[in-house]
């Protein structure tokens, strides 16, 4: 029984050192700040701990992570004590280099969830849409409309503020 | 969108220090530790004595009560409610007397039986009855409360309850006036 804890615990911590970094930055890009992104991750990592998942491989694996981190950080928002966290000054202490990756950041981040989702899943993890429509429920085709849409939104705000 | 191509440098520029990784390792531990602690099943067993003696209490109470009934509250009479006693061929208690509450509409004969609702009295128990004759046919009864009396509306005729329930206001008004 000790072995067994010891192995679970083994794999435990290979899983998470082969994925924190993946699962912080969603919660990151969600929540908007360091402590809520710390809290979201430590959450999706308690339901693998504790729910004794098994993974057919590496690519389930970081699906099981993804959408189960944008789920947490989902949940998080709608706790109604949450105070709202500006994001500008936040983004700027996380160290995003130049400004242009700055407002590109802050403009997904601010985009409507179900364009957020998409466009993270699509430009930052390489998923297709068929892909993503699975890992979300949705249809494909509701999928590719709300990357086109979500590219649409990004677009005209980043030409205003090239024209600031 | 080339500038969504960036996109990526931009979150990969989101940075976890060694110190966050294993500040946050292990939180999780002790969390997921203290879910298993708290979970459902550990609970229930831990609990169990306390559950067992709350629901013995909870069980000896429930079927104490009824014995030690007071006054029935106005919803304790629910349509179609059984009379305490039911008459049989042979059972000749009471009698109808032309003093009793009774109509007849359409060839039916209807009795309607009043009682006051007392601390005492807690309910209208019905007398068993007959029309006095040998012929006793089967009794329908329905029960009401209301202005603090309880009601039975009964016949002898092979009356539907759902029948009677209709006739009710009728039958009531017509005995009441």
């Amino acid at each position: 029984m000790a072995v067994n804890y010891q192995i679970a615990q083994q794999q435990f911590a290979m899983l998470y050192e082969r994925n924190y970094q993946l699962v912080y930055r969603i919660c990151y890009t969600y929540m908007k700040n360091q402590y809520d992104a710390e809290d979201c991750l430590e959450d999706v990592f308690v339901k693998v701990y504790t729910g004794n998942i098994e993974f057919n491989d590496e690519d389930h694996e970081k699906a099981w992570l993804t959408v189960a981190s944008i789920n947490t950080c989902k949940d998080h928002l709608k706790q109604f004590w949450r105070k709202k966290v500006v994001g500008d000054e936040l983004i700027e202490n996380r160290g995003v280099s130049s400004k242009k990756d700055n407002y590109l950041l802050q403009e997904v981040m601010a985009l409507p969830e179900k364009y957020k989702d998409v466009i993270y899943l699509h430009y930052y993890l390489g998923y297709k849409s068929e892909e993503i429509a699975q890992m979300l429920k949705r249809t494909a085709s509701t999928v590719r409309n709300q990357l086109a849409e979500g590219r649409k939104m990004l677009k005209i705000r980043l030409e205003e503020i090239e024209n600031e | 969108m080339s500038d969504l191509r960036d996109f990526r440098d931009a979150i990969d520029s989101i940075e976890v220090t060694n110190q966050q990784k294993k500040k946050m390792y292990s939180n999780i531990i002790m969390k997921a530790e203290q879910k298993k602690k708290f979970s459902l099943p550990t609970l229930a067993l831990k609990l169990s004595p306390v559950l067992s003696l709350c629901l013995i209490v909870v069980l000896a109470v429930s079927l104490g009560l009824p014995s030690f009934a007071g006054r029935k509250s106005a919803d304790a009479f629910s349509p179609g409610d059984v009379p305490e006693t039911i008459p049989t061929e042979n059972d000749k208690h009471a009698y109808f007397t032309n003093d009793d509450l009774s109509c007849e509409i359409d060839g039916v004969v209807y009795y309607l039986d009043v009682h006051e609702i007392t601390e005492t009295s807690p309910s209208a128990h019905l007398t068993a009855c007959s029309d006095g004759s040998d012929d006793i046919q089967p009794i329908t009864c329905i029960s009401w409360n209301e202005d603090n009396k309880v009601y039975r509306l009964y016949t002898f005729a092979s009356e539907s309850e759902e029948n009677l329930w209709k006739l009710r206001d009728r039958i009531v008004e017509e005995l009441l006036k």
